[in-house]
């Protein structure tokens, strides 16, 4: 991944100096500088219209109590006094933290391995990529949806097939507190492929002299694995660990076709509670000062892993 | 070459063949992990309820019933929420295209002071949560009168979004000075350059920002469910989402046929678009 870092400087063109130009126009700079403005305009306005006013916006409304009717009424800190008395609200984060502890390791695990796999030049390659990549593509609601069914303790496949080869009678997955959780991530596990399609594409860029040399020093498969594939994905592994991480923090879709938080909170994620406060009860302030605090989370485990990144993430090109 | 790495050459290849075959190996089981649920989507859209919920469950059906389709689509207005899916995907997908080639095109190759700081800005947005902007948006497009309309669904995506503006501005990158600089030298403006030499360039980027942006688009729930009312506007994860609650016990035969219905679209993308996808994203590496 490349970083934001200085770019080599771009040399006068030639053009620069055949170009005529009259005594009050722009300078050339100056013409460059008005175009990128130009070309960033549609993003520079939604920036600030939808996102920086926005925000804006929402950290002053966590410190009052509003219902979109009546005028914000400043409380102070009482929001976030009230969320830390909150069983519910601890609840909603531990439920959060748990899948994301869970499911963002073991997705980055899988996902490595089968965009390994998946990057063999064997026959008919591009047809299993597709088949991989399908649940991907298809829409979290139908998901969520196909796995409530998969996990109906009375028809689903999933006390079929525990029943069928283990002889064993499955739990009511989805209506028992103790596995409803595993239920979620195992349905979380289905639809990976967007990133096996990022390593995917990290793997096809690394030069095979890399492995031709490493094999001439004597090394395994593991060992080119550890010392050729490791060291060449990690900032890709780093991006995908991000992008995992931050998802999975926000998980909802799924969730509220699934299980709507049940049974009693075991699945009530962190946006369900922050979705029911926002717009089942009207307490905006409180639902602001919810989703400031995710975003807090969010940015220092950004900032940890972005930090202890240096000693595990090789840029080549010693970016 | 000496005889040493011909040994080598040679070991090397029935090594590679081994891996070949074992990795080959390791995929199937993800294939049938894959395909299981899929497969059951298709085996209960053509079943009847009856046979749905009987245990042990059967995979082939019998009967066939072919108007599961058919009740799906009419029992709630789908045919309806299909089109209103389509309609607003669409015009993300032109929107926020354009916006993000052109602020691509302004980080890789406009020099501007601020420059440096505004990509900082872009990509760190990308660590914002919805929930952090959604109650004022809410808010501001209930102000506007923008509620039970498609504006809230699409306008705000207009920016273009950091994930994308990173991906053409990564793409802009590899593509050599001296086209540019031939391009001025023929009296080119910088919006010809983007609209004439850049944007023919970029079909794979241009196919793989499309084909993302409409799988985010088509499959988003939240933001309907915060802003849409009416039945007529409702979209296709929408409706889904309500299809379950409004039957006393969940009909799955229907659910599943509408479920192939609102997954044909974004398969269908991908299908014609998966050889722009990946070298789309290999430039994300550069």
């Amino acid at each position: 991944m490349a970083t934001i870092g200085a770019e080599k400087s771009r040399q006068s063109g030639p053009w620069d100096r055949v170009r005529k130009r009259g005594l009050f126009a722009p300078s050339l700079r100056t013409e460059e500088a008005i175009w990128f403005y130009i070309f960033l305009g549609p993003w520079l306005l939604a920036f600030l219209i939808f996102t920086l006013m926005p925000m804006a916006a929402s950290f002053a409304l966590g410190f009052t109590r509003y219902n979109a009717i009546q005028p914000p009424e400043w409380v102070g800190l009482q929001n976030y006094a009230l969320l830390y008395r909150d069983p519910v609200f601890w609840k909603s984060m531990r439920v959060t933290f748990v899948y994301t502890g869970i499911f963002v390791p073991v997705q980055l695990a899988i996902s490595l391995a089968l965009a390994m796999l998946l990057n063999l030049r064997v026959p008919g390659m591009r047809a299993i990529r597709t088949i991989y990549y399908l649940p991907a593509i298809l829409p979290a609601v139908v998901t969520g949806l196909v796995w409530v069914w998969l996990f109906n303790p009375d028809f689903g496949l999933f006390n079929f097939l525990l029943y069928k080869i283990a002889g064993i009678q499955g739990p009511n997955w989805l209506g028992s507190e103790r596995w409803v959780m595993p239920a979620v991530i195992i349905s979380g596990l289905w639809g990976m492929g967007a990133g096996v399609i990022i390593f995917l594409a990290a793997l096809q860029g690394i030069s095979h002299e890399l492995y031709e040399a490493a094999e001439l020093d004597g090394a395994g498969l593991w060992n080119q694995f550890l010392n050729v594939t490791v060291p060449m994905l990690s900032p890709v592994i780093l991006y995908n660990l991000l992008i995992g991480m931050i998802g999975a923090l926000q998980t909802f879709e799924r969730i509220y076709v699934m299980t709507r938080g049940g049974p009693n909170y075991a699945s009530y994620f962190y946006n369900l509670y922050l979705y029911d406060n926002a717009f089942g009860y009207f307490k905006l302030g409180l639902a602001s000062a919810q989703a400031w605090i995710l975003f807090l989370v969010i940015m220092l485990m950004t900032f940890i892993a972005l930090r202890t990144s240096g000693r595990w993430v090789y840029y080549s090109g010693g970016r | 070459m000496t005889t040493t790495t011909m040994g080598i050459r040679l070991g090397r290849r029935r090594r590679d063949q081994l891996r070949k075959v074992l990795g080959f190996l390791l995929l199937i089981p993800g294939i049938l992990w894959v395909l299981m649920p899929t497969a059951w989507m298709f085996s209960a859209a053509f079943s009847s309820l009856a046979q749905v919920l009987r245990f042990p469950p059967e995979l082939w059906p019998d009967p066939w019933v072919w108007t599961n389709f058919y009740e799906g689509f009419t029992y709630l207005p789908f045919g309806r929420y299909f089109v209103n899916s389509l309609q607003i995907s669409v015009i993300r997908v032109i929107g926020q295209v354009i916006a993000a080639s052109m602020a691509g095109y302004a980080f890789a190759r406009l020099r501007a002071p601020g420059r440096n700081l505004l990509f900082a800005v872009v990509l760190s947005t990308m660590m914002l949560p919805y929930t952090v902007i959604m109650i004022p948006q809410f808010v501001l497009f209930k102000e506007l009168g923008w509620i039970n309309t498609y504006k809230p669904l699409t306008i705000p995506f207009f920016g273009g979004g950091a994930f994308f503006i990173f991906l053409f501005r990564q793409f802009f990158r590899t593509i050599p000075e001296d086209i540019f600089e031939a391009a001025r030298l023929d009296g080119s403006t910088y919006f010809g350059i983007y609209w004439r030499i850049l944007m023919p360039l970029s079909l794979p980027i241009l196919a793989t920002s499309a084909i993302l942006i409409f799988q985010n688009s088509w499959q988003d729930l939240i933001g309907p469910l915060i802003y849409l009312n009416s039945n007529d506007l409702y979209t296709i994860p929408l409706g889904l989402a309500t299809f379950r609650s409004s039957f006393g016990s969940s009909p799955w035969n229907l659910i599943m046929a509408v479920s192939i219905g609102a997954a044909i679209p974004p398969v269908l993308l991908f299908f014609f678009g998966q050889r722009y996808l990946l070298s789309g994203i290999v430039v994300m590496e550069k």
